[in-house]
């Protein structure tokens, strides 16, 4: 089954409505044994050529994390997850003796795996108005448009460089937004992160280009431990996007990242995912476990951060990307597109904690489900009883397209101030059958009716993303609903 | 209306830094002892309202042992998320090798 | 005071306050063997249940240490003892059932009872004089042993049961009257009653619970409402137990084709209440119109929980459930709109809104979906927020002082609701309830 997953054939064979991100990369490796304890912590460490305090750092994760239970009050479904079965590292062997990409070979196969993908690595061949960090498997392997963002005082570069590079920013902002006791996932990535992108916007610089990464699991039994900091300083502005796929195989693999976002005074953080980890085949089985924490702090006064997400993807998504508003006057936005088919399962949504005076949230979330699959929102508005003058403004919506799927909402809210207004709304309901039928009647086959039905549905948050990204989640879209109607 | 209740004797401090106070109904309060003072703080908290006094004391900060929110348990200010407010606090008395919080 | 083990408690008990084994034997005595079996099935789930902590999701927002279970004795079976002089507004109701820390008295005023127009017994007398009647509502299909472990107590330890029956095709013209006084005589108030209207008939009943605030009392209680076919029912709530007294309480109604219920929960007393009520409409055509009204201040804290569940094709259902809180009052409302696979064309609605007064006041709003069926329409809203302070000032601006436009807006936002109630007298004391909460 192994040598099948790998034969280079199942790439040509993959037929138009089926997972293209599927195909395996053939590349030499340098990997950790399997399993999880404190010489691989410190292996990682020291692959990583990471200071001490950062060893210390992870230690402490991993012992707290020994003390946890994994949450399951989730709705979701899925086996135990036996952490002694996964590769804590894997990464590129020509990768591994180098900690940037820029200045040496790329390996050819991770390049044309890249370029597959769209994504260009080459500086020559670079997006347009994109800044991107590829990051395959654990490592980090390109970053293009340095010397533009370098002009402006922005560092934008894998973590590990960070920590070499600017200890100081690193130490003071990594884990202030999630820190390690946050809960069992973000404790085990704290332990084991091996890679993802460091970001800091110097103050009053609106960035030039849009910041991205992109991340591409290729190893197998491995487990993708990835962590993000991106910190806004005064007055500044950046719009950051992630991407990420992963082949198709039979098992499933476990993706556990953190996310942290800090914005200071009159800074704004955009932040856009569109999240196609491979979901299983309709039997639900392999798929990626997808389970995250993120989170924005609003530090200053007047600061912003927006979340926008497209999850088409991974067979378990367990996600809230959060943003507490402590600064007044900050702003926090959640909008949300969860789409599952198959068997996928999602519990998914924000939490928007209000603790300075005169805060706002929105949330905006969709959901659309198929097949046999089950999509859960769960948020949480908190207003603290010292924020004065705070609104929250919410819709969740689900869409359930066959009749064997479920959709369910559940929102937290809890208000301890009297001049708060918080208001929610959430509908359940079928497909617009009155809509398809006026479209039908307009001679658009059934599918493309769907399409435009549901691209209606979506809309709101489709126009939070950069364009490029509209169109492919509209895609993307497209390609999950094929086949599931009926 | 405060009052002084009879929360412990200093004696009960010879061997832990620590005591739960339980005045009933959801009044439980947490009685540290560092370095020969003592400070009172409400034992719930503020993130998920769980009972936190069997957290880790490192000096004057305490985490709750959930989610690692911290606490300076002198001001019961909020040091760490996931706390996302401080905790109350309460002035201590001595008297007659008895420990008084005012309530 | 004293000082207990610091870790807090996680479930390794399961008895809760006086609700021992010692006095389930005391329980009961002499009961017909199909009541009989009913408390031991009910007394067995009850000893395997943990009794409730923090750490359960059900009780995350109410600590059950708010209850002082341990304060009360499990109370005997309260005798049956004959009626007293007829009460205030006695004469709106066919028949009216008083019950007391004495005993409880059954008043066929209208001698409806007599005429066969309607059965008001204990659930004792019932199983004995028409058991073959009373047996099919006993098998807990509204409410089985293991929906709660106060459920499975009450089963155990009920200590006044009541059934109520109206026949088929009859319409109980002035209703029943189920009235509650207590005084704080230290022990434990456990009813378990059961409704049962028959095809095609119609009924109302009020229920209404009150005790003085210095009193301190424990209900724990738990209702069944069976409405068979083309049935309907106006059930009115009005718990105004006083400030000393706790309640748990679960009710629920199970409604079936074309059948109806229209069910408004008043809660404006109790110190502490836990309150799960819920409504499966489960047959065809059935239809459930839930409202609810609360006001939390001083340090009131009242949790409701409700339920529409949908188990069947083409059924309906609303809910409102409004409410206010201040000073140090909490509110947890929790309400869950289920669709079972299956339940197409169905209708569902939840709406809750709250008023925060004052800064330190609490409103905890978590309204739910889950949706296992497709071909439907469920919606929930939910709102928290104050008065608004631009009607306020609309009021003001025409010359009205502003603890009157206040008291003016705050009658609005309550009679969506208090307008449905058809006791003129209830909704009156609604009103009194919420100017005297005001400060008006």
């Amino acid at each position: 089954m192994e040598d099948d997953m790998a034969d280079i054939d199942t790439e040509n064979k993959l037929v138009d409505n089926e997972y293209k991100y599927g195909f395996v990369s053939d590349v030499e490796v340098d990997e950790a044994p399997k399993g999880l304890n404190e010489d691989i912590i410190r292996f990682i460490s020291e692959k990583k050529g990471e200071p001490e305090w950062m060893l210390e750092w992870r230690m402490k994760a991993y012992q707290w994390w020994l003390t946890k239970d994994e949450p399951r009050w989730a709705l979701l479904d899925y086996p135990e997850i036996d952490y002694q079965d996964i590769r804590y590292y894997s990464a590129p062997k020509q990768m591994s003796e180098r900690f940037k990409g820029e200045d040496g070979e790329l390996d050819p196969e991770v390049k044309r795996a890249f370029e597959k993908l769209g994504i260009p690595v080459e500086e020559q061949e670079r997006l347009q108005g994109v800044a991107v960090d590829a990051v395959f498997d654990s490592v980090s392997v390109a970053t293009t448009h340095r010397e533009v963002l370098e002009e402006h005082g922005i560092i934008f570069c894998s973590i590990s460089e960070a920590m070499r590079e600017h200890p100081d920013l690193v130490r003071k902002y990594l884990g202030s937004v999630v820190p390690y006791t946050d809960n069992f996932f973000a404790s085990l990535n704290s332990a084991v992160f091996t890679d993802g992108s460091f970001a800091y916007i110097p103050p009053g610089v609106r960035c030039p280009v849009e910041l991205s990464t992109y991340f591409r699991i290729n190893a197998m039994d491995t487990g993708q431990f990835e962590r993000t900091l991106i910190v806004a300083d005064k007055g500044s502005y950046v719009s950051y996007l992630e991407g990420c796929t992963a082949p198709m195989r039979d098992t499933n693999q476990l993706h556990a990242a953190v996310v942290e976002l800090i914005a200071l005074d009159d800074a704004q953080i955009k932040y856009a995912t569109i999240q196609n980890w491979y979901a299983g085949n309709a039997e639900g089985v392999g798929g990626i476990y997808n389970f995250v924490t993120k989170r924005g702090h609003c530090r200053g006064r007047n600061a912003k951060i927006s979340w926008t997400q497209v999850e088409a993807g991974a067979a378990i998504t367990w996600k809230y990307p959060s943003c507490i508003l402590q600064g007044d006057g900050s702003t926090g936005e959640f909008y949300s597109v969860a789409i599952t088919n198959n068997r996928m399962q999602a519990d998914t949504g924000t939490k928007m904690i209000h603790i300075g005076n005169n805060t706002k949230s929105t949330i905006v979330s969709k959901g659309i489900s198929a097949d046999q699959s089950k999509n859960t929102y769960r948020g949480m508005v908190q207003i603290m009883p010292t924020a004065e003058n705070c609104r929250n403004y919410s819709i969740c919506d689900s869409m359930l397209v066959g009749s064997e799927c479920s959709a369910n909402t559940v929102p937290y809210i809890e208000a301890e101030n009297s001049s708060a207004i918080v208001e929610h709304e959430a509908t359940t309901s079928r497909i617009n059958e009155d809509q398809l039928f006026y479209i039908r009647s307009r001679g658009i086959d059934e599918e493309s009716a769907i399409n435009l039905v549901v691209n209606g549905f979506c809309k709101e948050v489709f126009k939070q993303l950069p364009m490029e990204f509209a169109v492919e989640a509209t895609k993307l879209l497209e390609m999950k609903l094929e086949g599931s109607i009926g | 209306m405060k009052e002084w209740m009879e929360a412990a004797e200093v004696s009960d401090f010879d061997r832990t830094n620590r005591k739960l106070v339980d005045f009933g109904g959801l009044q439980q309060i947490g009685l540290f002892k560092v370095d020969d003072e003592f400070y009172a703080i409400s034992a719930y908290c503020t993130h998920q309202q769980v009972q936190m006094v069997h957290g880790y004391l490192d000096g004057h900060e305490l985490m709750c042992p959930l989610h690692g929110a911290r606490y300076d348990i002198r001001s019961g200010e909020a040091l760490a998320l996931p706390a996302m407010g401080p905790v109350k606090t309460f002035n201590v008395k001595i008297e007659d090798q008895k420990i008084f919080i005012e309530v | 005071m004293s000082t207990i083990d610091l870790a807090p408690e996680r479930a390794v008990d399961t008895v809760v306050g006086p609700f021992d084994e010692e006095a389930f034997n005391a329980c009961g005595k002499g009961e017909p063997s199909l009541l009989r079996a009913k408390r031991e099935q009910g007394f067995h789930v009850y000893k395997n249940l943990p009794a409730p902590t923090s750490f359960d999701e059900e009780w995350r927002r109410t600590n059950p240490r708010l209850f002082p279970f341990a304060d009360f004795r499990a109370g005997g079976a309260l005798p049956r003892i004959e009626p007293d002089d007829p009460g205030e507004h006695d004469e709106d109701f066919d028949v009216v059932v008083n019950v007391g820390n004495d005993g409880y008295s059954i008043n066929d005023r209208t001698g409806a009872i007599r005429g066969g127009q309607v059965m008001v017994l204990p659930l004792a007398e019932a199983s004995e004089s028409c058991a073959d009647l009373i047996e099919p509502y006993l098998n807990g299909q509204a409410l089985p042993s293991d929906w709660d472990k106060f459920v499975a107590l009450n089963d155990a330890f009920w200590n006044f049961g009541l059934f109520i029956y109206v026949p088929p095709g009859v319409e109980l013209e002035k209703g029943i009257h189920l009235k509650y006084s207590m005084s704080g005589d230290g022990n434990a108030l456990v009813p378990q009653v059961l409704i049962v209207l028959g095809e095609q008939s119609q009924a109302s009943i009020l229920e209404s619970m009150s005790s003085p605030d210095d009193a301190s009392c424990l209900s724990i209680a738990t209702k069944e409402i069976y409405l068979q076919p083309a049935a309907r029912l106006t059930f009115v709530t009005n718990q105004e137990w006083g400030r000393g007294a706790c309640q748990i309480a679960n009710d629920m109604a199970m409604v079936d084709s074309d059948a109806q219920i229209d069910w408004i929960t008043l809660n404006f007393g109790t110190g502490v209440s836990k309150l799960k009520l819920g409504c499966d409409v489960c047959g065809s055509g059935a239809c459930a119109e839930l409202d609810g009204l609360f006001f939390c201040n001083e340090k009131q804290h009242i949790d409701q929980k409700t339920l529409q569940i949908h188990s069947a094709p083409h059924t309906y259902s609303r809910l409102l459930y409004k409410g206010a809180v201040q000073d140090e009052g909490h509110s947890v409302y929790q309400g869950v709109i289920q669709a079972r696979p299956g339940a197409v064309k169905v209708d569902a609605y939840q709406t809750n809104n709250n008023l925060v007064l004052s800064n330190g006041a609490k409103a905890d709003t978590i309204p739910g979906l889950l949706i296992d069926a497709d071909d439907l329409k469920c919606s929930h809203g939910a709102t928290i927020g104050n008065l608004d302070p631009d009607q306020v000032f609309y009021m003001r601006s025409r010359g009205l002082a502003e603890v009157d436009a206040r008291r003016l807006l705050m009658r609005g936002f309550y009679d969506e609701v208090a307008d449905r109630i058809p006791y003129a007298w209830v909704r009156d004391q609604v009103h009194r309830h919420v100017d005297a909460r005001l400060g008006v």
